[in-house]
Order: C-alpha cells, then sequence, then structure tokens
C-alpha cells in the first residue's frame, strides 16, 4: 500500500506519532481510553488485518492483570466498595485505575505496532539525518542487523543440532551450548559487519562534512494542510487537558463519569486526531 | 598512460610472522583488464585491499603503491573513494542499506552530490545493467547474483577509473555469472575503464581478459599476456598445470608442442575438428559398467516447501540418494538448492510430503553455503582436533594433503575464503559422517586445491557412503559426481549418468561437452578425450 | 491536584528524555569512523538477539551480561549507547511500551557503570561476579521505580509490595549474570579484543 497515510511525507507520519503517543499519555479518562482502544485496533486491522497485534495477546493479558491486581491489592482508596476480604477493601476507584492503566499501556504498546508497520526506516532515517546523522545512522543500522541476526542464530543453531545430536542432557550444558551459539553468532556478525563498515569507508563515508540525501519524499500543499490540521487538534486536546478535561478526578470524590459538554468537543478533537491514519486512507481508495 | 604501479609491495598481518606478500612489483595502463590470479591463500585478496586505499588491512606495509604518477597515499580522500572501486567477494558485506535505490546512492550520498547528479546517475546506470525493474526491492529479497550486480551498480555509479573485483562471480549460477562478466567486458570496452578481477572458474574470464597476472609464493610470478601465460603454467611447476583452462589444457594435451592453443569454446570447436582424424584411430573399448546400487540412505517423497505461504521453493519434489553415490545438483540463483539440502539436513520441515532416513541414527554432515555459521572454535587447531573420531591416521593424511598444518593457529574467520572452504570439508571428513551433504564447497578455492577436494570425496563414497553436493561449478561436480539433477520451476529433474546430462545441455554443461557437442565422435573416442580432463 | 500528577507515565517518559538528551548530544557531536559506528549498532543489534535464545525463562537473558562486557572493552559511552539501544531495539520484537525507558536508563547505566569501573575494578574476577550480582537487582528496582510511579497510591506497604513481587525475578537475574559473567566473561573479552586489534578500532570512549 504505497498510496494513503503511508504516502505522507515522513514529516507529517512522524508527527502524527509522536502527537499521538502524548495524547494517549495525557488523556487518563475511561471514555477517551476505550474511544483510543477502538481507533487503535482499528488502525491496526486497517494495516495488516491486526496479524501483529495479535500477536501481543499474551503479553498485553499479562500485563493488564497484572496491573490491575496489583493496584487493587495495594490502594484501599476510594469510597465505593466491590469486595471486601478479610479487611481489605477492593474499592471501585482502585479497580477503575488499574484498568485505566492497563488500557494505557495497550494503547502505547498498539501505537508503536502500528507505528513498526507504517514507518519505514528508510522514511526514519530521512527525517533524522538531518538533525542527528549520527544516531539516525547507528539506529538504522542496529534495526536492520537484527533479522539478520536472528536467521543467522536460527542456522547456527541448525548446524550445531546436526553436529552432536541429542547428546546433551544437563542444563549446564544447555546453557553452555546455547551461549557457544551466541558466540559463534557474535564472531560471525561482528566479522561480517565490519566488512559492511569498510564497505562505507570505501564508498565514501565521512570524506564530505555535508552529506547530501537523495530525496524521495516531496512536501506538498497538501503535507502541509495535514501538519496544520494535526496541530490544531493537538493543541485543543492539550488545552483541554490543562483545563481538566480528559481526566477522571476520583478523589476524594470520584467524578461522575458523565462528560460535559467541553469534554465531549474535547473527545471529539481526541478521536479525531488518533483516526487520522483511518480517514486519509479511506480517503484515497474513495 | 599508467593507472596503477605497485613498487616491491610487501605485507605483513598485524600479530603473524611470516609476510602475505613479499615482493610484489607490476604497473597497469589505463583501459586493461587484468586477470590475477593464484592460489587459495597467495594474497590476492590482500592486494586489492592495498589497492583499495580505505580497505587496506591491519599490518605491516612496504614498498609504494602509486595511483598515476602519484603515491597512493597522497590522493584525497573523496577521489580515492569515487576513482577506485571494489567490488567484494562476499556480496552480503558490501550492502549497506535496505532497499536498492538507497544501496545505490549510498557512495553518492557520502560524496556530497547533488539530488539531480545522483538521479541521472542511477538512471543511467540501472539501465545499463538492465536492473531498473527491482530498483524499489528490497535488498534481502535479491538473490546472490542480483546483490553482485546491485553492487556493481552502485561502485559503477561513482564512475570509477579503476574497478578491483575479488572473485565476484563465485555465488553466481553459470548464467549469471555470464551476463555479470559480459557487462564487465562491455564496461571495460565502452569506457576504457581498468579492471582487475581475481578468479577461479578461469573458462570463462580468459577469453575477456587482456593480461594475466599470476601470485606465486609473496611475489608476481607471470605478468602477460593470456597465451603466453597458458604456457607458462603448462611449463611450470605441477600446481600450476592444474590452472590451465579446460579448452587449452585438452589442446595441449593432445598435442604438447602447440603454439598458440585455443582459449575460447568456439576456437576449440574448429581446433578439434582438425584433429578428428587423429582421435579416430583411438582403441574402440568401451568402459565397464558403474557401481552397485543399494537400499537408498535418504528418500524424499512428495515434498512440498515454502518459506512463506504464497511462495513456494518446492513442489511435489521427489529424491534420493544412496550409497556410492555423489549427486550434484545444479540451479540458479535462487532455484532452492540450499533449501534443498536443509530439508534432507531435516533443519526444515517439508510442508507436505516425508524425508525418511534408512536407519535411525544416520549420520549427516552438512557444510553451510556460509561456512562462519560451522566454525565453533577460536582456532583451527581446536575445530579440527574437536572432528577427529578414531581415525588419526585419517586426519595425518588430510592435514598433509591439504597443507593446513600452516593454519593451525589462525582464527577460522581470519582464513582466506579459499582456505575457510578447505577447513569445512576436513572437519566434516573427520566426523565421518554416512551422508555428506556440502553447499557450494568450491566457491573461492582454486583449481589445484579443488582436484584434492575431488579425489577425497571420491575416496569417501567409495566407502560405501553418500554425498549431495549443491553446486555452480560445473567442471568440478562433472568429476565427482555420479548423477546430476537441475532445480527449475520448483522441481528437481535428475539424470541417471552426468554424460547424459551434460551432453544434452547447452548452458549447464561442461566446456568438454560443448567442444564435442555435435561433432561425429564415437563413445570410445569421447572417452579417451575426456580422460585428458587434467582435473 | 496537578495536571502533571495524573499522568505518572508520562513523568517516566520525561525524567527519562532529561537523562538521556545529554548524552545524545554528546554523542552526536563526536566525528566517529565508519568502523566504531557500526561496531556500536553490531553489539546493539546483538546484545538485543541474545535474548533470543533464552526468550523462555523469565529474567535469566545474557543482555546484561553482553552489555558489561562491551563496556568493559569499548568504554562508558560506548557502553551506554549499547545498553540503552538493545532495550530500545529488542523490544521491537519483545513489545514496546512505557517501560522501554525504563529499561533503556536500566541498561544503560549498567553499560556506563561498567564502563567507568573497567580499569582497576573490574579486572578483578570477584568484583566482576560482585558487580553483576548487584546490578541484577539493581535493573530489577529501577524497573520497579516505574511500576510503581504508575500505581495510584504511593505509600510504604505498596512500595514494599512491589519490590517484594520481583525479589525471586532480581535474584534470578543477578544469579545468571554472575553465572554468565564467570563462565563466560574470559573468552567473550578475548574475541572482541581481537577484532579491536583486527580491525583497528579505536575506542569510542
Ligand atoms: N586478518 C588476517 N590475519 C592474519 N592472517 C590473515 C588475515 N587475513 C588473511 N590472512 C592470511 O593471509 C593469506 C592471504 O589471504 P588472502 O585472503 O589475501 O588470500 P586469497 O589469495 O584472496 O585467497 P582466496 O583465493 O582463498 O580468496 C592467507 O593465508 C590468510 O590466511
Ligand atoms: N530464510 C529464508 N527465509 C525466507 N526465504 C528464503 C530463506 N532462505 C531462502 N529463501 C528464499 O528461498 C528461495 C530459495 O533459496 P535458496 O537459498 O535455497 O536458493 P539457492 O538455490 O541455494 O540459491 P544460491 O545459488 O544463490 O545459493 C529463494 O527465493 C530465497 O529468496
Ligand atoms: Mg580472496
Ligand atoms: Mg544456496
Amino acid at each position: 500500500m504505497s498510496s494513503g497515510f503511508r504516502a505522507l511525507h515522513p514529516f507529517v507520519i512522524f508527527i502524527y506519532y509522536s502527537g499521538a503517543i502524548l495524547l494517549l499519555l495525557f488523556m487518563f479518562h475511561p471514555a477517551f481510553i476505550v474511544v483510543a482502544m477502538i481507533v487503535m485496533c482499528a488502525v491496526n486491522v486497517l494495516y495488516d488485518g491486526g496479524r501483529q497485534l495479535w500477536r501481543w495477546k499474551k503479553m498485553i493479558l499479562i500485563t493488564s492483570l497484572l496491573f490491575v491486581g496489583i493496584n487493587i491489592f495495594t490502594s484501599q482508596r476510594g469510597s465505593h466498595l466491590l469486595w471486601q476480604v478479610g479487611d481489605h477493601r477492593i474499592t471501585l476507584e482502585a479497580t477503575l485505575y488499574g484498568m485505566m492503566m492497563a488500557g494505557t499501556i495497550f494503547l502505547v504498546l498498539a501505537l508503536f505496532v502500528s507505528y513498526q508497520q507504517v514507518l519505514t526506516m528508510d522514511q526514519f532515517f530521512y527525517l533524522f539525518a538531518r538533525i542527528t546523522p549520527q544516531w539516525a545512522l547507528l539506529s538504522a543500522l542496529a534495526i536492520r542487523f537484527v533479522p539478520l541476526m536472528k536467521l543467522r542464530l536460527e542456522e547456527i543453531q541448525k548446524v550445531q543440532h546436526l553436529q552432536h545430536r541429542g547428546s546433551l542432557k544437563s542444563w549446564k550444558l544447555k546453557i553452555k551450548e546455547k551461549m557457544k551459539r551466541l558466540e559463534v553468532l557474535m564472531t560471525w556478525s561482528l566479522e561480517g559487519g565490519l566488512q559492511t563498515a569498510e564497505s562505507m569507508k570505501a564508498r565514501g563515508y565521512g570524506t564530505v562534512k555535508r552529506r547530501t540525501a537523495y530525496t524521495l519524499y516531496r512536501w506538498r500543499i497538501s503535507d502541509f494542510l495535514y501538519f496544520v490540521f494535526l496541530s490544531v487538534l493537538f493543541t485543543l486536546c492539550i488545552w483541554g487537558w490543562i483545563h481538566g478535561l480528559g481526566r477522571l478526578e476520583i478523589y476524594p470524590v470520584m467524578e461522575n463519569g458523565a462528560l460535559s459538554m467541553y469534554e465531549w468537543i474535547i473527545l471529539g478533537g481526541y478521536l479525531t486526531y488518533l483516526s487520522f491514519p483511518i480517514y486519509v486512507e479511506i480517503g484515497a481508495d474513495a | 598512460m599508467t593507472t596503477l604501479a605497485c613498487k616491491h609491495v610487501g605485507f605483513t598481518y598485524a600479530g603473524e610472522e611470516a609476510a602475505v606478500l613479499k615482493d610484489v612489483s607490476f604497473s597497469i595502463d589505463e583501459g586493461e583488464f587484468v586477470l590475477l590470479c593464484g592460489a587459495s591463500g597467495m594474497g590476492k585478496t590482500t592486494l586489492l585491499r592495498l589497492i583499495k586505499r580505505e580497505l587496506c588491512p591491519a599490518g605491516q606495509l612496504a614498498g609504494t603503491v602509486f595511483y598515476g604518477d602519484k603515491p597512493l597515499i597522497d590522493l584525497p580522500a573523496a577521489q580515492a573513494a569515487a576513482e577506485i572501486g571494489m567490488v567484494f567477494q562476499h556480496p552480503d558485506h558490501q550492502i549497506v542499506m535496505d532497499g536498492c535505490l538507497q544501496e545505490l546512492a549510498f557512495g553518492m550520498e557520502n560524496l556530497g552530490f547533488s539530488n539531480h547528479v545522483m538521479k541521472r546517475r542511477i538512471a543511467e546506470t540501472t539501465a545499463f545493467l538492465g536492473i531498473e525493474s527491482w530498483l524499489s526491492q528490497d535488498v534481502q529479497t535479491l538473490s546472490g547474483g542480483q546483490k553482485q550486480l546491485l553492487n556493481l551498480a552502485a561502485v559503477l555509479a561513482l564512475r570509477p577509473k579503476l574497478l578491483l573485483l575479488d572473485e565476484p562471480t563465485g555465488m553466481l549460477d553459470p548464467i549469471h555469472a555470464r551476463q555479470f562478466l559480459d557487462a564487465l567486458k562491455r564496461i571495460n570496452q565502452d569506457t576504457e575503464m581498468t579492471m582487475i578481477i581475481t578468479e577461479h572458474r578461469l573458462e570463462d574470464v580468459y577469453p575477456i581478459a587482456s593480461r594475466v597476472l599470476i601470485l606465486d609464493q609473496g611475489s608476481i610470478g607471470f605478468d602477460g599476456s593470456p597465451i603466453d601465460s597458458i604456457q607458462w603454467m603448462n611449463a611450470a611447476g605441477t600446481t600450476h598445470r592444474d590452472w590451465v583452462p579446460t579448452v587449452p589444457a585438452y589442446a595441449l594435451q593432445l598435442d604438447p608442442q602447440l603454439k598458440s592453443p585455443p582459449l575460447t569454446v568456439n576456437q576449440g570447436r574448429r581446433w578439434l575438428r582438425k584433429q578428428i582424424n587423429q582421435l579416430k584411430e583411438a582403441p574402440i573399448e568401451l568402459a565397464t559398467a558403474k557401481a552397485q546400487v543399494s537400499k537408498p540412505f535418504i528418500s524424499i517423497k512428495r515434498v512440498h516447501f515454502g518459506y512463506h505461504p504464497e511462495k513456494g521453493v518446492f513442489h511435489h519434489l521427489h529424491f534420493q540418494v544412496s550409497q556410492f553415490e555423489c549427486v550434484a545438483i545444479f540451479g540458479g540463483n535462487g532455484s532452492g538448492k540450499s533449501t534443498l539440502l536443509r530439508i534432507m539436513a531435516k533443519l526444515l520441515k517439508p510442508k507436505r510430503g516425508y524425508v525418511r532416513y534408512d536407519k535411525k541414527r544416520l549420520q549427516i554432515g552438512y557444510i553451510p553455503q556460509n561456512p562462519e555459521a560451522f566454525f565453533m572454535h577460536e582456532t583451527v587447531r581446536d575445530q579440527i582436533q574437536a572432528a577427529v573420531g578414531s581415525d588419526e591416521a585419517l586426519l595425518n593424511d588430510l592435514v598433509a594433503d591439504f597443507d593446513l598444518k600452516q593454519l593451525y593457529d589462525r582464527h577460522p574467520h581470519d582464513l582466506s575464503g579459499g582456505e575457510m572452504q578447505k577447513v569445512a570439508l576436513v572437519t566434516v571428513l573427520l566426523q565421518q559422517p554416512d551422508v555428506l551433504l556440502l553447499d557450494e564447497p568450491t566457491k573461492g578455492v582454486d583449481p589445484h586445491t579443488k582436484k584434492k577436494m575431488a579425489k577425497w570425496m571420491q575416496y569417501f563414497i567409495q566407502k560405501g557412503r553418500a554425498i549431495v553436493c549443491a553446486t555452480h561449478d560445473i567442471e568440478f561436480a562433472a568429476i565427482v559426481s555420479t548423477r546430476c539433477g537441475l532445480l527449475f520451476d520448483r522441481e528437481l529433474v535428475v539424470s541417471e549418468s552426468p554424460d547424459v546430462f551434460f551432453a544434452d545441455n547447452h548452458y549447464y554443461t561442461t566446456v568438454f561437452a560443448r567442444l564435442t557437442q555435435g561433432h561425429d565422435l564415437n563413445s570410445a573416442q569421447l572417452l579417451k578425450l575426456k580422460e585428458m580432463n587434467h582435473l | 491536584m496537578d495536571p502533571i500528577d495524573q499522568s505518572p507515565l508520562f513523568i517516566s517518559l520525561l525524567f527519562v528524555g532529561l537523562m538521556v538528551i545529554p548524552l545524545l548530544l554528546r554523542f552526536e557531536r563526536k566525528q566517529l569512523g565508519s568502523k566504531e559506528l557500526v561496531l556500536l549498532a553490531l553489539l546493539t543489534a546483538f546484545a538485543a538477539v541474545s535474548r533470543v535464545p533464552f526468550a523462555g525463562i523469565p529474567s535469566v537473558q545474557p543482555t546484561t551480561f553482553v552489555i558489561i562486557v562491551a563496556a568493559f572493552i569499548f568504554g562508558a559511552e560506548s557502553g551506554f549507547i549499547i545498553g540503552a539501544g538493545a532495550a530500545l531495539v529488542s523490544n521491537i520484537f519483545l513489545g514496546q511500551g512505557p517501560w522501554t525507558p525504563w529499561q533503556m536508563v536500566s541498561w544503560g547505566l549498567v553499560g556506563l557503570s561498567a564502563g567507568l569501573l573497567r580499569q582497576p575494578l573490574l579486572k578483578w574476577k570477584w568484583i566482576r561476579l560482585l558487580f553483576g550480582f548487584i546490578w541484577g537487582f539493581l535493573f530489577g528496582w529501577i524497573m520497579n521505580a516505574w511500576v510503581f510511579l504508575s500505581m495510584e497510591e504511593q505509600t510504604l506497604t505498596s512500595f514494599l509490595a512491589v519490590y517484594a513481587a520481583s525479589f525471586y525475578f532480581d535474584l534470578a537475574h543477578a544469579l545468571s549474570n554472575v553465572f554468565f559473567l564467570a563462565l563466560f566473561a574470559k573468552t567473550w573479552i578475548r574475541i572482541l579484543e581481537r577484532f579491536k586489534q583486527k580491525y583497528g578500532i579505536s575506542n569510542v570512549a
């Protein structure tokens, strides 16, 4: 899919994700979190049918349970009693807080899952190569090496497995074998990688002070408009947040969960911001 | 005009005592196409790295390399990077970026070219090499041969004056190798770019080289035209005799006094036509039947396999390998040779169908395409010692025959490409498995060592074992194999005898078959001619 | 209540940002050669990938060990970069979340401290082991901090509850560090030294 959201200028994409993560962290209200969860799931489904996100199901479940659990068992504040275990009070407030925290964590994870599918390494590199060239190259390389190393690790494991089939029993030997594998991987990867470094040098890396960039990304008027659009929405949400909207006050007395008119407006802005990829994508298809 | 001159160049690697290069002197003019030969570990790669200044390894350098009339060291950095280009032995190591286009632009970005210039050069270079269609692809999805072409393109985009190529066709299938060499030849003719290439499969390079340098014992043993080099090789000691490419080798066998032996297949066929009468006097006496057939060690039935659901590698594959067999598997880059070996070793599970061993604990020896994955120890000694079973005699024979003593203290990754293959082969031979699976065992290996490898592999199967060998080296396969298979369109076509296989093919065939196809020779005469094969 | 109070996850982001940005800038200003740069990227990726073979066992992974060994050879700043980078990169396949910045800090500090202490102290095997052991716990404690901060009630009991809950994991981490350092540190240091010599790599910091 090279039209729609992914076809925007990488800067716009990057701005969207940066703003989104801040909003996800700031807006701490059940209604907002539920809306965001629906939108983030939709965004993920849009790109790969949610396959990548689905891979994390176990982890999401465990983290959520952990957060709700810890919060319930350590906090006794709040006036709405749900349950009483011995002299420990389980309150609605504590449960709600734990669930909201779990929801936020899920949102961050889901956002990154879609981020990894949308913003390619080249685009990332293009964005940062001018501001922090060294970091940009370092991270681009590191991320590029990971799948290569995983493939090699598999290969090493298989070859090693053939050389002594099924003769290892004790855990110590097993760990030793695993470490041997890593050792071979390290030697092999460093050797190959340093030759890549030589190849960079051989093709003039570092000879000229200012590298140029072979750009593929053109900044169009539409990109500018999108940028302004996102900025306005973001400012709106943050303005609301500063004025206490989009946050559920739990203590001393839990606020009524119902939204005020202003909060509805902020929620609307929030929803519009987060679902940006969805309508850009649908707009491009139509 | 002189492009490059080496004056008494010597080199010793850091931490080693013996010098790799002792006294190398030569000079090369603009537009020459120089073939640099030498046995594995003679220092070809080292020499090329000394010429490509940025790649100079850590160690002790003696003498001077001149570029034009200035010492190479005085060249400005940007000029050195742009004007001297190098294509590495291993294509994966050279690639820096993720996408093909980014990779092509990388060098130009480094040198601060403007966007406009970059675009034009990329357009021109890719059109010339005919690779525009995969510009938007991810580098990892390319086959070995495509990667090598991409590397060439990336270097050419910088418009080098001097191009260094370190065994560029080592991993290419015969057809891609030809294409690659053809591209080089065209560039050399169209632009007068100076080129230095190292190669071990000389058949295809010889006709296009304008000059041959032979590296021997740390200095230049021979320097002259290809024709003269053949005389030199043929006259010198036995090691170099193995180097003579196949066409002239046959000619010289039949007529040792020949002044200018044929170089290309075309010349060879014409020459052979004249000799036919002499051949016809050969005694008519047919060879005895082949070795017995027995129960298969490994049988593969109806195997389907693919790494990705959409893209299958095998479709309904049948194959088996028995005692006393050495099966050579050919196929284009990316046709699935390595995958087949992995399936046979049960490292990959087929989607459908099965792989069956004839006994529970069938011992498998496997050398992967990248021998780096194979080395588990920090010195060659440890690597070899760890493999020895009870057979000390075998160890001594192998080590003596392959000259490994001198490499004992090296780290396996410090070995040259050919030496690595040698050590890997020795290691698996020492393990004495029932079936040996070799993935391109001869890449980067010089002809003399190849001959020894062939000998040991034959010895190995005579002991009632089996070998399956994926290779691009047809000449080698013709000697060791008892059957050949060609992977094509997700299927494996196996033919009973290599002779039948080669006689029928046009590209996947030996030089010998190309020489004799269509000539009116009976089988005994062919046999006589074939036995002359020096390898 | 202050707005800030209500966004614990944001605080952790801010906190990490303030820690990391000076180091980022410092690194950016250095003109590294291509070999040094690639080496850092390689070790970062490697430290991240080294979690893969041990994925089944919680808290037992050689990443901390790899970072310590790398910092021992290539210095404090490299150690920090490798550690922080390994957290970021490994979470690409293990899941990014609010914990990522904290992991970056923890592993970054592992590398930084190992680099700073390498000269006299870490040369002795026993101190090395002790160092690994301590970091097993320290790492867990820093990571607990974000769990603690993201709870609604920061009291002593909740603090103790979190720390008690993580004790076994931290112990496993500490013991595995000791195990790896005791058995493999020597070999790995030798291997890295060899690369440093073979490719003539200068110290990054
Ligand atoms: N980094 C190194 N340290 C020590 N010795 C080395 C190193 N690299 C190569 N050598 C040794 O130097 C010799 C020459 O190696 P080089 O790679 O130049 O050979 P080559 O002629 O290219 O061989 P091949 O045809 O197998 O590629 C070999 O004996 C090799 O073992
Ligand atoms: N680990 C992998 N994951 C996904 N695809 C792979 C993997 N390894 C190989 N392939 C793909 O499978 C196909 C067969 O690859 P294979 O390596 O078996 O080819 P080959 O015949 O050995 O080629 P070459 O002559 O270049 O070594 C290729 O299209 C390749 O891109
Ligand atoms: Mg070489
Ligand atoms: Mg292969």
